[in-house]
């Protein structure tokens, strides 16, 4: 049967089917990123500069556990380790540096995440080299309805299906997750109601470095490691996580969604041959825009809204 | 306070650094600035190896008239900034006369104003912007100026029989020169560039862009690229299922992602030349130096960029002035590892002997070549 | 040897203006501009884009002093309800974009391949011009620290309620003192165009911006001498791991990445151990409400 997707321009239906397909991938590379950087804003308040530099950690460490010789891990295993490896390296930051910080002004702390991350970068560039690693994972092309995707690609979406999923049941159906909620929503009187504040945080870091490692060795696979990678990411995931509200754990994926559905289609749409009937396209040097422009336009939203409501 | 300490310490560090190289009178130090972290770190490390590789073969040689040569290699992080500060520091504290640099136009331009300025000399193996031109007497250039190479991969596609053609590069000096120059000789024989897509380097996924080269069915792909980024592109291609023929500027830098399904599909025009002669031998003496045999041209232009400066020093002398007056001299009769290097009057390599060269089995086949 | 120190000197002129600027509006007001770098880049974009229409250095100028603050004003007024932390990721944004815009603008602002500007006639030019605007920038930003506006700035960073008690309007103090440390960056940016002779738009990324907090967090916020030595010390860490390098013998890319490291390091500690800086500001904020 063939997809019934009708659009009025004259490109074949199937590409329309294939851009949401790239969606959907580039969305999941990002989501599970950009849901630690929203785990880490709900609770403590402050965008964190240093979790996308985990996620190349992660990345890192899987690569080590699976290609070390002597070692050389099955993959999943690998990630599995680098994500529990992960989680405590975010415990042991939070205990050295951010719980020392509590205190300070949210601008402070991201601050101090950026000089994090920084840190961390320039080791990781000392250690592993500025050249980049590649995961060889070997991928089969599927070929489904005109759409085209890999085994790999399955996985990424696959795998962040499922740590959504695990992270919606651990947040909404156990007694430690609700806690974790109480703590996002009000964390005085969380507090007060006897929830442990402190041990909840340090499980909220683990859980956070865990994903960003998962996150960060799915895009290892996906492309190639490099200690710089993250200030190629930073933009995108913050802006998905802004369009998601910030605080709101399960947004920041509708977030990457939008985002990445944005990028894909705005790029791709013919808007010369809709309005003009010459072809024309935006050229796909401004998909960086894209981003950027919508975080600055949700912000710029949040300022008016915020501003009606003080009226 | 310790950061106090630790800059007082770092000056006395640095004064007694130079009291060494003061008593030290004997070997001739020559510069070399790459950026060794920060973007393009493989290419830059191994034009830097290629440069150690040439001062080794050398100082086994007798080095400058006895004086051996000592290399002195400086990061530029691959920004400006830190750039000028390398080749400040080599230029007025080390008293290097030449210094050899890898790093885009945007690096490369300001140092060739100060070495200008400086009264010193600078090797380019790295930059093709045809504004490097504007220094005649300061830089020279070992790379080839691109608006060569590309207009020959130009005539390449057209005489492939294709009639249109996509331009896929990287959002920078290089890519865009090879994509101009290309498409300017593709459309002179008659062909019709469909879409040009300039991509931003470092991106984790191309998708987007690649499907807007899909959804015109270029019967040819016209590319360039360093290896990071050409490995995730081929891929997403081959992926996507477009089967079009590759033609690439400098095919050997790119990175090979599937060899099976590249086998016989990518081709190109390159430097001639490193396949046989000192090419040859460098290739060799790379490969027992560093255990490494993924190598990229720029071994080559690092070689040849070290070769060349000491060949002039050993001539006419090793202060900068005779540097830039015998080097155009001294390359007249030079057989180096990236071949024949013929400088037009500004020190800007032309003329370069191209091959064209085609991915067969897992390796590149000279499939033709222009001297 | 001598060249190198007059070098070094000018590089530190120019980033400790952007220091200065960046305490006027971190340290004194407490706004939190992740896109420091911004004004800098309108400053040297406007010289070598002048230079390239093939105006006198002065055309260029001029536009970087008039564009500079504009830009501030569209920045910072639509964003005005906004917490520090989003005003934070709002200038970033900002800065990415403009970089962005000149990098896909070859015709306009030379793209990629960046524009040539004419070099100061000789280093002695570059220095003095370099310590004259620091002099200034320093002279401004200290009479803007002792008058009763730089009071009212301080209880506008302290507390936005109790400045609008006293019948204040915090925006516009906001508006004026970012116009104002935006047009010292961008002087700094023509100044810098002029002294490296080239604008490109790899020279204006997130990364100097930080290069600026860590001078500013480390030398003291809302202490202009301090800020002033926080770019010293920065500067001369990043000139003197050179000779240290060439010194232990290490390999110069390991030196490179330690050094980095060493940034990110001192932001950190600072912040937990003396989030005062090295020289601390004198506190007189409980004056401001007697003027």
């Amino acid at each position: 049967m063939a997809v019934d997707f009708v659009f009025s321009f004259q490109c074949p239906e199937y590409f329309v089917l294939q851009v949401t397909i790239n969606s959907i991938i580039y969305a999941s590379e990002i989501a599970v990123i950009a849901v630690g950087v929203s785990l880490c804003y709900s609770i403590l308040r402050f965008a964190n500069f240093a979790h996308i530099q985990l996620a190349i950690v992660g990345g890192y460490l899987a690569y080590s556990f699976a290609t070390i010789p002597g070692l050389t891990l099955p993959l999943p295993l690998a990630v599995f380790l680098a994500a529990i490896a992960t989680g405590l390296i975010a415990v042991l930051i939070d205990i050295i540096v951010f719980s020392r910080i509590r205190h300070i002004s949210a601008e402070g702390k991201m601050i101090v995440s950026w000089g994090v991350a920084l840190f961390i970068r320039s080791m990781l560039a000392a250690i592993y080299g500025g050249s980049a690693k590649v995961f060889d994972v070997p991928t089969e092309v599927i070929v489904c309805q005109g759409g085209i995707f890999t085994t790999l690609d399955i996985t990424v979406v696959g795998v962040t299906l499922l740590l959504m999923v695990l992270l919606h049941v651990f947040l909404f159906r156990t007694r430690t997750g609700s806690a974790l909620r109480a703590l996002a929503s009000n964390y005085e009187l969380a507090v007060t109601r006897g929830i442990p504040g402190d041990r909840l945080i340090r499980l909220m870091w683990f859980l956070s470095g865990a994903l960003a490692a998962i996150g960060g060795s799915l895009f290892a696979m996906q492309t190639r490691l490099q200690p710089s990678l993250d200030l190629v990411i930073l933009l995108p995931v913050f802006a998905a996580v802004t369009i998601g509200g910030m605080s709101n754990v399960f947004g920041a994926v509708i977030g990457a969604i939008v985002l990445s559905f944005a990028q894909n289609f705005l790029i791709w749409i013919d808007f010369g041959s809709l309005f003009f009937g010459e072809p024309w396209h935006i050229p796909t040097q401004l998909r960086d825009y894209i981003a950027v422009l919508a975080l600055l336009l949700v912000l710029l939203l949040k300022s008016s809204r915020a501003g009606g409501e003080k009226k | 306070m310790r950061s106090w300490l630790s800059i007082t310490l770092a000056g006395a560090l640095a004064t007694a650094g130079m009291l060494s190289v003061a008593q030290a009178a004997d070997p001739i130090p020559v510069g070399v600035i790459a950026n060794l972290t920060g973007q393009d770190v493989k290419t830059s490390l191994q034009m830097t190896r290629g440069v150690e590789l040439a001062a080794d073969d050398i100082n086994a040689a007798g080095g400058i008239n006895g004086q051996p040569i000592k290399l002195i290699v400086e990061d530029s992080e691959y920004r400006a900034q830190e750039a000028l500060n390398a080749a400040t520091k080599l230029y007025t504290v080390d008293k290097v006369e030449a210094a050899i640099m890898f790093g885009g136009s945007s690096l490369m331009i300001p140092v060739a104003q100060l070495a200008k300025e400086q009264g010193k000399v600078l090797i380019n193996t790295s930059s093709s912007s045809p504004k490097l031109g504007e220094y005649p007497g300061t830089l020279f250039s070992i790379l080839p100026l691109d608006d060569i190479l590309a207009k020959d991969l130009g005539n390449l596609v057209a005489e492939s029989g294709a009639k249109t053609a996509a331009v896929i590069v990287p959002n920078n000096a290089f890519g865009l020169g090879v994509a101009e120059a290309a498409a300017a000789a593709f459309k002179a024989k008659g062909g019709t560039i469909v879409e040009t897509v300039a991509y931003t380097e470092g991106q984790p996924n191309y998708r987007a862009d690649i499907q807007v080269l899909a959804s015109k069915k270029p019967d040819a792909i016209i590319t360039c690229g360093y290896g990071d980024d050409s490995r995730t592109i081929l891929r997403t291609v081959r992926e996507l299922g477009i089967d079009a023929p590759w033609y690439a500027a400098y095919p050997s830098i790119l990175e090979v992602e599937n060899p099976e399904w590249m086998n016989g599909k990518l081709s190109g025009v390159d430097n001639g030349g490193y396949a046989q002669g000192v090419g040859k031998a460098v290739l060799d003496k790379y490969k027992a130096k560093y255990k490494e045999d993924d190598i990229l041209a720029h071994v080559y232009y690092g070689y040849d960029a070290m070769m060349v400066l000491a060949e002039a020093m050993k001539k006419g002398g090793t202060d900068a002035a005779s540097i830039a007056k015998t080097m155009p001299e001294v390359v007249k009769s030079y057989e180096g590892a990236s071949g024949k290097i013929v400088w037009d009057d500004r020190g800007q390599r032309i003329d370069p002997p191209l091959d064209i060269i085609t991915y067969k089995d897992g390796k590149f086949e000279t499939t033709g070549t222009k001297n | 040897m001598i060249d190198f120190a007059i070098y070094s000197v000018t590089v530190i002129a120019i980033w400790s203006v952007l220091a200065l600027s960046l305490n006027l509006q971190f340290g004194m007001t407490g706004l939190v501009n992740f896109g420091q770098i911004l004004p800098f880049a309108i400053g040297s974009y406007a010289a070598g884009i002048g230079a390239s229409l093939g105006y006198p250095w002065w055309v260029g100028a001029t536009a970087a002093l008039i564009f500079a603050p504009l830009f501030s004003l569209a920045v910072i007024l639509p964003a005005q309800r906004l917490s520090q932390d989003y005003w934070a990721l709002i200038t970033l944004g900002a800065a990415e974009i403009f970089r962005l815009t000149m990098l896909n603008t070859p015709s306009f602002a030379g793209g990629a391949d960046g524009l040539n500007v004419p070099r100061f006639g000789d280093s002695l030019t570059a220095l003095y011009v370099s310590l004259g605007l620091l002099a200034v920038s320093f002279f401004f930003a200290e009479r803007v620290s002792r008058s009763p506006f730089g009071r009212m700035l301080r209880v506008l960073r302290e507390d936005e309620v109790l400045a609008s008690t006293l019948g204040r309007n915090p925006i516009r103090y906001q508006a004026s003192i970012s116009a104002a440390a935006w047009i010292m960056a961008a002087a700094a940016g023509v100044a810098y165009g002029h002294f490296s002779g080239y604008v490109a738009p790899t020279s204006f990324t997130v990364t100097e911006t930080f290069i600026i907090w860590t001078a500013v967090i480390l030398g003291g916020p809302g202490r202009n001498i301090g800020v002033v030595c926080g770019a010293i010390i920065i500067q001369l860490l990043g000139v003197s791991s050179r000779f240290v390098a060439q010194w232990v013998d290490l390999p110069s890319d390991l030196i490179a990445n330690l050094r980095l490291a060493s940034f990110g390091l001192i932001l950190v500690v600072m912040f937990i151990y003396r989030p005062q800086g090295l020289i601390p500001e004198a506190r007189e904020v409980h004056d401001a409400e007697r003027d």
